[in-house]
C-alpha cells in the first residue's frame, strides 16, 4: 500500500482530495472533476520552466524547482529561498521562504526564515497568526497548525477555529476530520465538535462518497465507517485507503484491490500498489514499473513504465522515468501518450 | 516435464536468430511446448528475414515490404500480423499487417504473434493479453500466460498456481496441480506428483493422473506412456490402436502421426498402419501437407506419400505456415515453399 496511507504521508491523499473540494462536489459524490490547470513543471538541464497541457513549452528553465500549480500559483525555489510564480513564470511572491506549500485553498502554508510557520494569501501578505511549529495545506476550509505537540486547526481567514489538542491531525473532507485524541482516533466536525469515534485505533480522511476507512481498538484489519460513525461495508481488508472518486484501494491477501462503495471489485486483488483515482485515473503498480487504469473498465490505459507516477490533475499527469540522477520527469495525457518527453 | 525429441529446439534456436535476445519461448519450460494440433494458419502476413545485414520483412513471393532499419527483433507472425521490435523510452513492438502498414504499437518487453485473436504481452515481467487493435483485453497481473487454444490460455496465477482463462479474461479453472497444458480437443494436460491426466474445461479430471508421461491432444489423440511404451487414447480414454505401443510416438496431425518402434522414424495413419517407411533420426507432425524430417545430421520435408520435397540440407528447419517455411542453412535464414523452391535464398 501507497505509504500516503501512513499518517506522516497524509499529505498526497489530503491534495487529492482537498483539489476536488476546492472546484466543488456535487452532493451525491464519486464523480470525476477535472482540474483547471494552467501550467505544468518541466525540468531542463536542472532549470525548472512550465508547459501548457498541449505540452508546448511556455515558460523557459528559470526556477530551481518548480511544484505543480495550484490555484494558480506554483510554488517556486530560487537558490534556497522558496517563493510563488504565475503560470506564465512572472513572479507573484518573492523568494522569501524556507518553504511554500500548495495553495489548496484561499491561502498557503509557508515556513518564513524568522517565525515559525505562517499562512499567506496570493500577495504574499500573512494572514492570521504565525510562529506555528508546522502547516498543513488547506482542505475542506481548514488547515492543520501545530504548536508544541498539538494539533489544531485555522479557517481560511486565518483565524484558530479549533485550538490545539490533537496528537495529530488529518484532513477536513465532506465537513469530518480524523484526530488522535487521549481516546484513541475520533473524527470532528468544522467547528471542533466530536462527530464520533473513541473507539479507534487508527481513522483516515473521509470521502466524497462518504466512507472513511478506520481500524477498530484491537483489530488489526480495516473497515469503513459512514458519516454517521456506522460500520458501513460488512468486509475487512489488510489496510484500506481514502474512496477517491468512487473507488477506494485496499489490500486483500497481500496485494491490492480497488472496491466500490459497495464493496464489489473494480480491479480484484491484482495490484503490488496503487494510489487514488484523479480525473478518472488512478495510478497502479503490477510488478516494478507504474502506469495508468481507467475508472470505466479498470484497465491499464498504457503499459507500465514509469518508476513513478503521479496523480493526474488538468488532464496530464506526471510521469518518471529512471531514478537518482538518471530521473526524467515527463508528462502523459489521459490515454498515457507523451505530451511532454521525460527530460531532466 | 520434456517430451521426447519429436520437436527439437530448432524453433528456438530459428527465434533466437531473428531475435538475438534472451527469453524466446514460453514462459516456463513444461507442458505444451510445441504447439502441433493449432488451427492452420494460412493468413496473408509477412516473414522476417535478413538481407545485408539488415532486418526486413519480405512477402510469401520474396519481395522485401519493409525495411527494418532501426528495429532490433522480430517475431514470427500469424494471423496477419508480424510484430517488429524497436526501442524508444523502453522496449516497444510495431505489429506489421500484410501490407507492411503498422496495424498498432505496444509499449512490451516481449510480445507475441496473435492466436485466435488474442496477442500475449510480458509488460514489466507480468503476462496480459491485448486484441489486434492494441487494447489490453486484462491487467498485467499474471505470472505467465500461453498463447490461446480453444478459447482458453492456460496462465499461472499470481500465486504462481496453474490455471485456464477464458476470452473475457476470467479465470474459469484454477488447481492444484505441477503442470498444466493448453486445451486441446476440450481436454488440457496435467502432471500430478510426477503423473499426467487430463481435464475438461470445468477442471474435471475426465482422465485421471495414470501416466508416466504424455502429450497433449492432437488429431483427436494424445500419445501417453505407461512404464517403456508410448501408445495413443482417444478423448474418452480408449485405445483406438489396441494394443500396439511405441519406443516413441509423436502428435496425430492432418490423419499421419510420427512413431518409432525401433532406431528410425516412420508415419502411421490412424488405424495404425505404416504409412511412410522409417528413415528419419527425428520427424514432426505434418503442417500443411508437409513433415519436417532429419536424415543424419540434416533436416527436410516430405509429403505424406513419404517423397521429399528436396534433399536434407539444412541445419534447422521451422514447420510450414502459411505456405512458407523458414529454414537454417549455414547459420543462414531463408524461406522454401512447399514444393521445396527457394522464395528466400539463405543470406546474411
Amino acid at each position: 500500500m501507497r505509504r500516503s496511507l501512513l499518517p506522516a504521508g497524509l499529505l498526497a491523499v489530503l491534495l487529492t482530495l482537498s483539489a476536488c473540494d476546492a472546484v466543488g462536489l456535487g452532493g451525491d459524490g464519486g464523480s470525476v472533476v477535472r482540474q483547471d490547470v494552467a501550467a505544468f513543471p518541466v525540468q531542463i538541464d536542472s532549470l525548472w520552466g512550465f508547459i501548457d497541457v498541449e505540452g508546448r513549452l511556455t515558460v523557459p528553465p528559470t526556477f530551481d524547482f518548480a511544484d505543480e500549480v495550484y490555484g494558480d500559483l506554483s510554488a517556486v525555489r530560487v537558490g534556497t529561498l522558496w517563493g510563488y510564480a504565475r503560470p506564465d513564470g512572472s513572479i507573484a511572491v518573492e523568494p522569501q521562504f524556507q518553504v511554500a506549500g500548495r495553495f489548496t485553498g484561499r491561502l498557503a502554508p509557508v515556513r518564513t526564515t524568522t517565525d515559525g510557520w505562517a499562512f499567506v494569501d496570493p500577495t504574499g501578505a500573512t494572514v492570521g497568526a504565525s510562529g506555528y511549529d508546522s502547516a498543513e495545506p488547506f482542505s475542506d476550509g481548514r488547515a492543520a497548525v501545530r504548536s508544541g505537540i498539538l494539533w489544531g486547526y485555522v479557517d481560511e481567514n486565518g483565524t484558530a477555529v479549533i485550538e490545539p489538542q490533537f496528537a495529530a491531525a488529518g484532513p477536513f473532507v465532506n465537513g469530518l476530520a480524523p484526530v488522535q485524541t487521549a481516546d484513541g482516533w475520533q473524527y470532528i466536525r468544522q467547528n471542533g465538535e466530536i462527530a464520533f469515534g473513541g473507539t479507534f485505533d487508527e481513522a483516515r480522511p473521509f470521502s466524497d462518497v462518504g466512507l472513511a476507512p478506520i481500524r477498530e481498538a484491537g483489530a488489526e484489519v480495516w473497515k469503513y465507517v459512514d458519516a454517521s460513525g456506522q460500520i458501513a461495508l460488512n468486509t475487512t481488508y489488510e489496510t484500506a485507503a481514502p474512496f477517491t472518486e468512487g473507488y477506494a484501494a485496499v489490500r486483500v491477501g497481500s496485494r491490492t484491490a480497488f472496491i466500490d462503495r459497495e464493496g464489489a471489485f473494480l480491479v480484484g486483488p491484482e495490484l503490488a500498489e496503487a494510489g487514488a483515482f484523479s480525473e478518472g485515473l488512478a495510478a497502479v503498480r503490477f510488478n516494478s514499473r507504474w502506469t495508468y487504469i481507467g475508472r470505466e473498465d479498470g484497465l491499464i490505459v498504457t503499459s507500465p513504465s514509469f518508476s513513478a507516477a503521479r496523480p493526474f490533475r488538468g488532464g496530464l499527469a506526471q510521469v518518471t522515468l529512471g531514478s537518482d540522477d538518471d530521473a526524467r520527469v515527463g508528462y502523459v495525457d489521459m490515454t498515457g501518450d507523451y505530451v511532454w518527453e521525460p527530460t531532466n | 516435464m520434456r517430451h521426447d525429441s519429436i520437436r527439437s529446439a530448432s524453433v528456438r534456436a530459428l527465434l533466437l536468430l531473428l531475435l538475438p535476445l534472451a527469453a524466446v519461448g514460453c514462459d516456463v519450460v513444461g507442458i505444451g511446448d510445441d504447439t502441433p494440433d493449432a488451427p492452420i494458419d494460412t493468413s496473408e502476413r509477412l516473414y522476417p528475414a535478413v538481407q545485408g545485414g539488415d532486418r526486413v520483412l519480405i512477402d510469401k513471393t520474396g519481395r522485401v515490404v519493409v525495411d527494418l532499419d532501426g528495429y532490433n527483433g522480430t517475431r514470427e507472425g500469424a494471423e496477419g500480423l508480424t510484430p517488429a521490435r524497436f526501442w524508444d523510452n523502453g522496449q516497444n513492438w510495431d505489429y506489421y499487417d500484410a501490407q507492411g502498414e503498422v496495424a498498432f504499437s505496444i509499449r512490451a518487453d516481449d510480445a507475441y504473434a496473435p492466436s485466435e485473436g488474442l496477442i500475449r504481452v510480458k509488460l514489466d515481467n507480468k503476462w496480459t493479453f491485448v486484441d489486434t487493435e492494441g487494447r489490453f483485453l486484462i491487467n498485467p497481473y499474471l505470472n505467465g500466460a500461453r498463447d490461446f487454444s480453444e478459447g482458453f490460455s492456460r496462465v499461472r496465477t499470481p500465486d504462481w498456481g496453474y490455471g485456464l482463462m477464458d476470452r473475457t479474461g476470467a479465470i474459469v479453472v484454477e488447481g492444484e496441480f505441477d503442470d498444466l497444458g493448453d486445451m486441446r480437443a476440450g481436454r488440457a494436460l496435467f502432471e500430478d506428483d510426477e503423473s499426467y491426466g487430463y481435464i475438461d474445461a470445468t477442471g474435471a479430471r475426465v482422465i485421471e493422473a495414470v501416466y508416466d508421461e504424455a502429450r497433449e491432444f492432437s488429431g483427436g489423440r494424445a500419445a501417453v506412456r505407461q512404464g517403456q511404451r508410448w501408445f495413443y487414447i482417444d478423448t474418452s480414454d480408449n485405445r483406438p490402436l489396441g494394443s500396439t505401443t511405441f519406443i516413441s510416438a509423436g502428435d496425430y496431425a492432418e490423419g499421419l502421426a510420427p512413431v518409432r518402434t525401433e532406431n528410425k522414424w516412420e508415419y502411421i495413419d490412424e488405424s495404425g498402419a505404416r504409412r511412410v517407411e522409417p528413415l528419419f533420426d527425428e520427424a514432426r507432425p505434418f503442417r500443411e501437407g508437409r513433415a519436417a524430417v532429419q536424415i543424419g545430421d540434416f533436416w527436410t520435408f516430405i509429403r505424406p506419400d513419404g517423397t521429399q520435397i528436396r534433399d536434407a540440407e539444412f541445419d534447422e528447419v521451422e514447420d510450414f505456415s502459411g505456405g512458407l517455411a523458414a529454414v537454417i542453412a549455414g547459420e543462414q535464414l531463408g524461406y522454401i515453399d512447399t514444393e521445396g523452391a527457394y522464395v528466400w535464398f539463405p543470406r546474411d
